[in-house]
C-alpha cells in the first residue's frame, strides 16, 4: 500500500505544477477554483447543459490541417491529459519504464510521418477517429463499446468486461486498456482498472453546451488552429465549409469506415 | 416483512408505499439502531439541508435505482445535469476533515461506507468514479440545479436551463 | 453388432490416483493464485501492453478451446461416419472435449480486465460481435457434449446417438470456425485480415484435438495396464498424420495468400525471415517440431509401430500447436499496425511504442501459470471422470476390436 501512496504523492507533486493543483487547496475553495477554471472555457452565455437525449441531428467531427500542426508542439496532448485526468496515472512501482509507456492510457498521440516517395514530413495528432462504422463497436461482445447518436464512439465502462477485443480491432491504435489500479480520478473523467477507454471528443464539454474539445482549444490558444471541431451534419457550419474548401482525407480510407476525423495535407 | 416499526419517525409525510419499501430488512434495522439522518456526515453540505433530492426514506431504498437510471441517461443520452447524478451525491455528501480537505465518500465511517459496510453490500461505483469532488465538469459546478436543493426551494430538474431546452447548445456551432 | 464393448472405471492404485489429483490440484491452485494476483494488481504485472493486448493466457485458452472441439472428432468418426472401430473411443472423446473446453474458458475468463463482470458477459449481448456468438457456441458445445455422452452411455439414449452426434459435429465445426473468425476478420490487422484463418483453425483443431486425445488415451491405458492393439493405434496415428499434413498445407496457403497481396509482403518477411522469436517459433515450433518431426515419426516404417514414439509424436504436435498459437495470436499483434500506408512513421507520441517498430512482449510468470492451470483443470476433469464413471473401454486389443470391425463390414 505504501508504494501506492508514494506514487500518489509523486504524481501529486508533478500535478501541482499545473493549474488544477489548486484542487488540493482548501475545501470550500476547491469547487470555486475548478468552477473558475472550467467556466473560463465556456464563458459563452448561451451554453447550457443538455436536458434531452442526444440525437443524430449532429455528427461531431474534426478537420485537422496538418500544415498548421507544428513539429515539437504537444499542446493538444498536454491539454487532453489534463482535461481527462490522464496525467494522474501513476506508474506502478516495479514496472518497467518502457513497458509502462505502452501500458498507460493515451487518448491522443503526436505523430510524425514521412512519405516514402517524396520524403515530405508531416505532423499530426492521432486520436479515436470516431468512425461511422467503428470496428471496435462491431466486435464488442457486450455492447460496451458503442456509438452515441451524435457520432461519438465511446465505452460504457459499466458493462465493459475488459476483453480488449476492441483494441485488437481498432485500425488506429486509438484505444487503451487500464493496466493498473487508479487512485486519482476526476469527476468528469471516471477511470478504473480493467476497462478500455479512448478519446470521446471531451463528451462532458459537449453535453454541457460547450462543444469544443480540450485539444482544439489548446491548439487555438497556441495560435496554431490546426484542429477544427464542428458538426459534420451542418452544411453551413464552419467544419463543413472548411472540408469543402480544402482537399482532405481519412486515415486508412480504404477501410471505408467513414471517420469523423479528417486530415488535410496528409 | 410487513410490520412497521414505531421508532421510525419521518420528518415529512410519506406515502405508505415508501414505508413499505423502507422495511427492507437491513435498512429498517439500521434505522432502528440509529434513527434518520445519522449517516449523513456532519461536515458535509448535506448536513445543512432538510432532505436529499428525494425524501430520505425513498433515497434509502431506491438511491441505487436512481443512480443507475441516471447513469444510462448520462452515458447514452448525454444528460448530465440532473439531480440524480452520482457526481451530485459525492459533491453534497462528501465530508471534510479538520484541515477542510475532502474525505473520500466511501472511506471508513463516511457517508457511503457507513451504511454499505453495515448492510454488507459492496459499492462498485468508486472503482472508476472520483470519491471527492475534483475536476467536475462545467455543469456540475455552475448549473443552478444544486441551488434547488437549498431549504425552502423545491427541487426542479432542469430549472436552470433556458426556456427552449437544447436550443442553446445547437446555436453555438453554427 | 458382433461384440459388446465393456467399459470400466479407471482402476489404478488409489495412491497413484490421489497423488495425481493432488499434483493437479496444486497446479490449479497456483494458476488460480496467479489469476487473483493479476486481477488485483492489474495487467501491468503481465507482459501485455496496449500493443500486445492478448498474451500467453490467450495462447493457452485458444489452444485448449480449439483442441477441445477437435477431441470430439473421435466420437464423431464413430457415430457420424459409422466407423465401428472408433465406437469404444467415443466416451473419452466427449469427456476430454468438455474438460479442455472448461479449462480453456476458465483461462479466457480469468484473463479479462473485469472477470467479476462475467455475469454482464452472459446477460448483455452485441450480436454483431463474433465474441458474443462464441459465448453461445461454447456453452452450447458443453451442453451438447454432455447430451452426446448420455446417448453413448445410456441404453435408452442409444437411438439418439447418431442425430445428436451429427448435431455435435456440425456444432463443433461452427465453434472452431467462430474461434478462428475472432482473428479472421480484423480489418486493421494485416496478419488477420484473411478468411483462410477460419478453415485453418478447423484443421488445427482436428490435429491438436486428436493428439491430445491419443496422449490421454495411451497414458491412461498404460497406467491401468489395459491393452491397445496395433491396429487401432495405426488407424489413429495415420489419421493424425493426415491432419498434421493438412495443417502444413493450410499454412502454405495462408502465407501464399499474404504474399500474393503485395501490401502484406512486409508482414511475411517479418514472420518468415526476421521476426526474432516469432520467426523461430514459426519455423522451429510450428513447422519443424509441430509438423515435420511428427510426420517423420508417424510415417517411419519402424518408429511408427512403437507406442512410445507415437506418444512422442502426439506431444510434438501439441508443442507445435502452442507455438502456432503464439505466432498467430502474439506475433500478429507485435507486428506494427499499418496506419499510414506509403509512409514511414518517425514518431508516434510519447506513450506507446514507436510506430513501425515491433512491439516487445515478454510473457510473465503469472501468465504462464494461469495457462498451465487451465491445462490442469482439463486433466483433472478427465481424471476424475474416468475414475468414477465408465468412460474407458476395458480393452482395445485387436482381438476385442475385430468383432466390432467385422460387424460393420
Amino acid at each position: 500500500m505504501s508504494r501506492e501512496v508514494d506514487q500518489v504523492n509523486q504524481e501529486r507533486r508533478r500535478f501541482m505544477g499545473v493549474a488544477a493543483g489548486a484542487v488540493a487547496g482548501t475545501a470550500g475553495g476547491a469547487g470555486v477554483v475548478v468552477a473558475a477554471l472550467s467556466s473560463g472555457v465556456s464563458s459563452d452565455a448561451a451554453a447550457a447543459p443538455r436536458t434531452e437525449p442526444v440525437s443524430d441531428r449532429h455528427r461531431w467531427g474534426m478537420l485537422i490541417d496538418t500544415a498548421k500542426c507544428v513539429d515539437g508542439c504537444t499542446a493538444c496532448v498536454d491539454a487532453c491529459d489534463e482535461e481527462n485526468g490522464l496525467n494522474l496515472q501513476a506508474e506502478p512501482l516495479g514496472d518497467d519504464e518502457a513497458k509502462w509507456q505502452n501500458q498507460r492510457s493515451a487518448w491522443i498521440r503526436k505523430v510524425k510521418v514521412q512519405d516514402n516517395a517524396s520524403g515530405v514530413v508531416t505532423n499530426l495528432p492521432l486520436m479515436c477517429q470516431h468512425c461511422e462504422h467503428p470496428p471496435c463497436v462491431n466486435v464488442c461482445p457486450t455492447g460496451a463499446s458503442f456509438k452515441r447518436a451524435d457520432g461519438i464512439v465511446m465505452v460504457d465502462r459499466h458493462i465493459c468486461i475488459g476483453c480488449r477485443y476492441c483494441i485488437m480491432a481498432c485500425p488506429y491504435k486509438a484505444r487503451s486498456f487500464i493496466h493498473e489500479q487508479v487512485v486519482q480520478k476526476l469527476t468528469r473523467a471516471p477511470r478504473g482498472l480493467g476497462c478500455v477507454e479512448s478519446c470521446n471528443l471531451c463528451v462532458h464539454r459537449i453535453d454541457d453546451g460547450n462543444p469544443s474539445p480540450a485539444c482544439a482549444d489548446a491548439c487555438a490558444a497556441e495560435g496554431h488552429h490546426a484542429i477544427l471541431f464542428g458538426d459534420l451534419n451542418d452544411p453551413s457550419g464552419p467544419l463543413r465549409q472548411a472540408l469543402g474548401a480544402q482537399p482532405n482525407r481519412q486515415i486508412r480510407e480504404n477501410l471505408e469506415l467513414n471517420t469523423g476525423v479528417r486530415y488535410a495535407g496528409l | 416483512m410487513t410490520h412497521f416499526h414505531p421508532k421510525l419517525r419521518a420528518p415529512v409525510a410519506i406515502a405508505p408505499l415508501v414505508l413499505l419499501g423502507l422495511l427492507c430488512l437491513g435498512l429498517a434495522a439500521a434505522a432502528q439502531a440509529t434513527g434518520v439522518g445519522d449517516f449523513v456526515v456532519d461536515s458535509s453540505r448535506a448536513a445543512k439541508l432538510d432532505h436529499c433530492v428525494e425524501p430520505t426514506e425513498y433515497m434509502r431504498r431506491y438511491h441505487y435505482e436512481l443512480i443507475r437510471h441516471q447513469r444510462d441517461t448520462t452515458v447514452y443520452g448525454g444528460i448530465r445535469s440532473t439531480k440524480h447524478s452520482l457526481a451530485g451525491c459525492v459533491k453534497c455528501h462528501v465530508g471534510y476533515d479538520a484541515q477542510h480537505k475532502p474525505v473520500a465518500v466511501n472511506a471508513k465511517h463516511q457517508f457511503c461506507n457507513a451504511c454499505h459496510s453495515y448492510a454488507a453490500v459492496t459499492v462498485n461505483c468508486f472503482d472508476c468514479h472520483a470519491t471527492v469532488p475534483k475536476g467536475e465538469s462545467w455543469n456540475q459546478v455552475t448549473a443552478g440545479d444544486r441551488e434547488a436543493l437549498l431549504p425552502g426551494v423545491h427541487p426542479q430538474v432542469g430549472a436552470a436551463a433556458p426556456a427552449a431546452p437544447g436550443a442553446a447548445p445547437e446555436s453555438r456551432d453554427q | 453388432m458382433g461384440k459388446r464393448i465393456v467399459y470400466r472405471e479407471w482402476l489404478i492404485q488409489p495412491e497413484r490416483y490421489w497423488g495425481l489429483l493432488a499434483v493437479l490440484a496444486g497446479v490449479i491452485a497456483v494458476g488460480g493464485a496467479s489469476a487473483l494476483y493479476m486481477e488485483h494488481e492489474g495487467h501491468w504485472v503481465t507482459g501485455m501492453t496496449n500493443s500486445v493486448v492478448w498474451g500467453l493466457p490467450h495462447v493457452f485458452a485458444v489452444f485448449l478451446i480449439v483442441a477441445a472441439s477437435g477431441a470430439l472428432n473421435v466420437a464423431s468418426i464413430g457415430t457420424v461416419f459409422n466407423k465401428p472401430a472408433y465406437k469404444p473411443l467415443g466416451r473419452l472423446s466427449g469427456l476430454l472435449a468438455s474438460g479442455m473446453l472448461v479449462g480453456g474458458l476458465l483461462v479466457l475468463v480469468l484473463d479479462l480486465g473485469r472477470p467479476d463482470r462475467l455475469v454482464v458477459a452472459m446477460t448483455t449481448y452485441n450480436f454483431s460481435s463474433i465474441f458474443a456468438w462464441n459465448i453461445f457456441l461454447y456453452t452450447g458445445f458443453l451442453a451438447i457434449t454432455v447430451g452426446y455422452l448420455w446417448t453413448m452411455a445410456e441404453l435408452k439414449g442409444n437411438r439418439f446417438q447418431r442425430p445428436v452426434g451429427i448435431f455435435a459435429f456440425l456444432w463443433r465445426l461452427a465453434l472452431t470456425t467462430g474461434t478462428g473468425s475472432i482473428f479472421g476478420f480484423l480489418v486493421g490487422r494485416t496478419a488477420y485480415d484473411t478468411a483462410v484463418l477460419a478453415p485453418m483453425f478447423v484443421v488445427m483443431s482436428f490435429a491438436y484435438g486428436l493428439a491430445a486425445y491419443m496422449l490421454i488415451l495411451m497414458t491412461s491405458f498404460q497406467w491401468d495396464g489395459r491393452p491397445i492393439g496395433p491396429k487401432i493405434l495405426k488407424r489413429l496415428k495415420d489419421l493424425l498424420g493426415l491432419f498434421v499434413s493438412s495443417i502444413l498445407y493450410f499454412t502454405l496457403i495462408y502465407h501464399l495468400t499474404n504474399l500474393y497481396g503485395a501490401k502484406d509482403a512486409d508482414f511475411e518477411s517479418f514472420l518468415l525471415l526476421h521476426g526474432g522469436i516469432y520467426t523461430f517459433l514459426f519455423w522451429i515450433g510450428w513447422v519443424l517440431v509441430g509438423s515435420v518431426a511428427p510426420l517423420g515419426i508417424i510415417y517411419h516404417p519402424r518408429l511408427s509401430k512403437d507406442p512410445n514414439w507415437i506418444l512422442a509424436a502426439c506431444a510434438l504436435v501439441i508443442v507445435g500447436g502452442l507455438s502456432a498459437m503464439y505466432v498467430v495470436i502474439i506475433g500478429s499483434q507485435a507486428f506494427p499496425l499499418e496506419i499510414f500506408p506509403g509512409k514511414t512513421v518517425l514518431e508516434f507520441g510519447a506513450p506507446g511504442d514507436v510506430g513501425g517498430a515491433v512491439a516487445p512482449y515478454t510473457p510473465s510468470l503469472p501468465e504462464l501459470l494461469l495457462g498451465v492451470g487451465g491445462v490442469a483443470v482439463a486433466m483433472l476433469i478427465v481424471s476424475v471422470g474416468i475414475r468414477v464413471l465408465q468412460f474407458l473401454p476395458e480393452s482395445l486389443s485387436d482381438k476385442d476390436m475385430d468383432g466390432l470391425a467385422e460387424a460393420a463390414v
